[in-house]
């Protein structure tokens, strides 16, 4: 409860220095009712914030957040997404996958709304740089970019271990998507754990990624086909939790834009 | 709908100074907009409490407040204006859109712990200043909504009158001598 003067002092305005003890009697308890319920705890900016992100995805139809660099890349851009299609196959063939490939390349499904993550580790000249993630029942689905040094058309895999409150989720055979060679010096990866051990009950969920190795493309992209790195990148995010069993499979997002 | 303004109106040159380095810092980058948040969330809160009388309500309705700020945010302009004063106009259309000013019974729990803890107060006095609270209550829920808007605002989202007119779209002479007849009303039915 504020003391006199405190109140005279904020409610100058209401009172003009009156005197009327009836009056400061009513300030002082409008300013008590008015100003005595705390927020529930509930009310947390990282909701918001996730929210937020997760709005700006589904208003760009969740397209990536990629734009062309320049006007020389749009001439070879439909050449890119044949490669990176036949990449697509080849890799499921090699790596396996968690999802049918008819519903990989099927394009009437209902686009996931991604969380926006945005962070970038780097070690040495490899820069990882995770893009936004997917979590839900079925599995959780990162997208990342790759860059190493100056090099650019490779095809890059991240691999590591993802947790969720120390307990590991596992690694299924990882499906990889090449999105699109968007920019000079990256390539655009997606794949997808299955869930060991989904948190059923939670709505938003923090995930560590530690990756151990960079897979560098067996493919034509790059000139070191191949070559695996081994160093360590370690990510920790926290994104919304959907409680849906669809598979948060990269069919589904439009990759036109990149 | 709109919500960036060119009227200038006065304002405490560090106030303004500080908050548009921090609106400007959150249009660049909306994960930066954490501190406008965390000042202005329990006021938010409170006058939106105040307005649709459910504490879930409340909490739903200014997440969404702080939502639409962040999408509307590339439109707002620094140019002396108060945000206090753009923000709690987001939160005076999504309150109005959103649910009908309903009588409702404000619960115990609505007062403040401060009321039961005053330790140096006799019981007498103490059951006479809740039931003088209560008895306020009452006479807040039956107001007329326009009325609990502006006390609303004034104390709980703790807008100056000239923020005030910015949010309901009167003029500041139409808010004060509004307010004034308000307290006066109250006062003589608190009596």
């Amino acid at each position: 409860m504020k003391d006199r003067q405190l109140l005279q002092e904020t409610y100058a305005d209401l009172l003009h220095n009156e005197t009327d003890s009836d009056l400061l009697q009513l300030v002082q308890d409008l300013d008590s009712i008015c100003n005595a319920p705390h927020p529930p705890a509930s009310l947390n900016w990282t909701e918001v914030r996730v929210m937020h992100t997760e709005q700006m995805f589904e208003k760009r139809a969740n397209i990536l957040p990629f734009r062309a660099r320049s006007r020389q890349w749009r001439p070879l851009r439909h050449a890119r997404i044949l490669v990176a299609t036949i990449v697509l196959v080849l890799v499921l063939v090699g790596v396996g996958s968690v999802a049918p490939i008819s519903n990989r390349l099927d394009g009437n499904q209902t686009a996931h709304a991604y969380t926006q993550v945005n962070q970038t580790q780097q070690n040495q000249d490899v820069k990882v740089t995770l893009l936004g993630a997917y979590a839900s029942n079925s599995g959780t689905s990162l997208v990342t970019t790759v860059q190493i040094g100056n090099e650019r058309g490779h095809l890059v895999v991240p691999d590591g271990t993802l947790t969720y409150q120390q307990e590991n989720l596992g690694i299924s055979s990882g499906s990889v998507f090449v999105a699109h060679v968007s920019r000079p010096n990256l390539s655009c990866q997606f794949y997808s754990y299955s869930a060991a051990h989904p948190p059923v009950d939670a709505r938003m969920i923090t995930l560590i990624w530690h990756v151990d190795q960079i897979n560098i493309g067996q493919f034509p992209l790059t000139h070191d086909p191949g070559q695996t790195i081994h160093r360590n990148w370690t990510f920790q995010f926290t994104v919304l939790f959907h409680h849906d069993t669809s598979s948060p499979d990269t069919s589904t997002i439009n990759l036109t834009q990149c | 709908m709109e919500y960036g303004y060119t009227l200038a109106i006065d304002s405490e040159p560090d106030e303004v100074d500080d908050e548009a380095a921090l609106v400007e810092a959150a249009k660049a980058n909306p994960t930066a907009f954490e501190p406008l948040y965390q000042r202005y969330k329990a006021r938010l809160y409170r006058y939106l409490l105040l307005r649709v009388r459910r504490e879930e309500d409340a909490a739903d309705l200014t997440q969404q407040v702080f939502l639409k700020a962040l999408s509307a945010l590339p439109g707002y302009r620094v140019r002396g204006i108060p945000f206090a004063a753009w923000l709690f106009r987001i939160a005076h259309h999504i309150a109005s859109d959103t649910y009908r000013l309903k009588k409702s019974a404000i619960s115990w729990n609505a007062l403040s712990d401060d009321e039961q803890l005053i330790a140096e107060v006799n019981l007498e006095d103490l059951i006479l200043q809740q039931e003088r609270l209560a008895h306020l209550h009452q006479l807040l829920d039956q107001l007329d909504p326009y009325k609990r808007e502006l006390l609303a605002l004034r104390f709980s989202a703790g807008l100056s009158t000239r923020e005030i007119a910015l949010v309901v779209g009167k003029s500041q002479a139409a808010v004060k001598k509004q307010l004034t007849r308000t307290l006066q009303s109250l006062k003589e039915q608190m009596v």
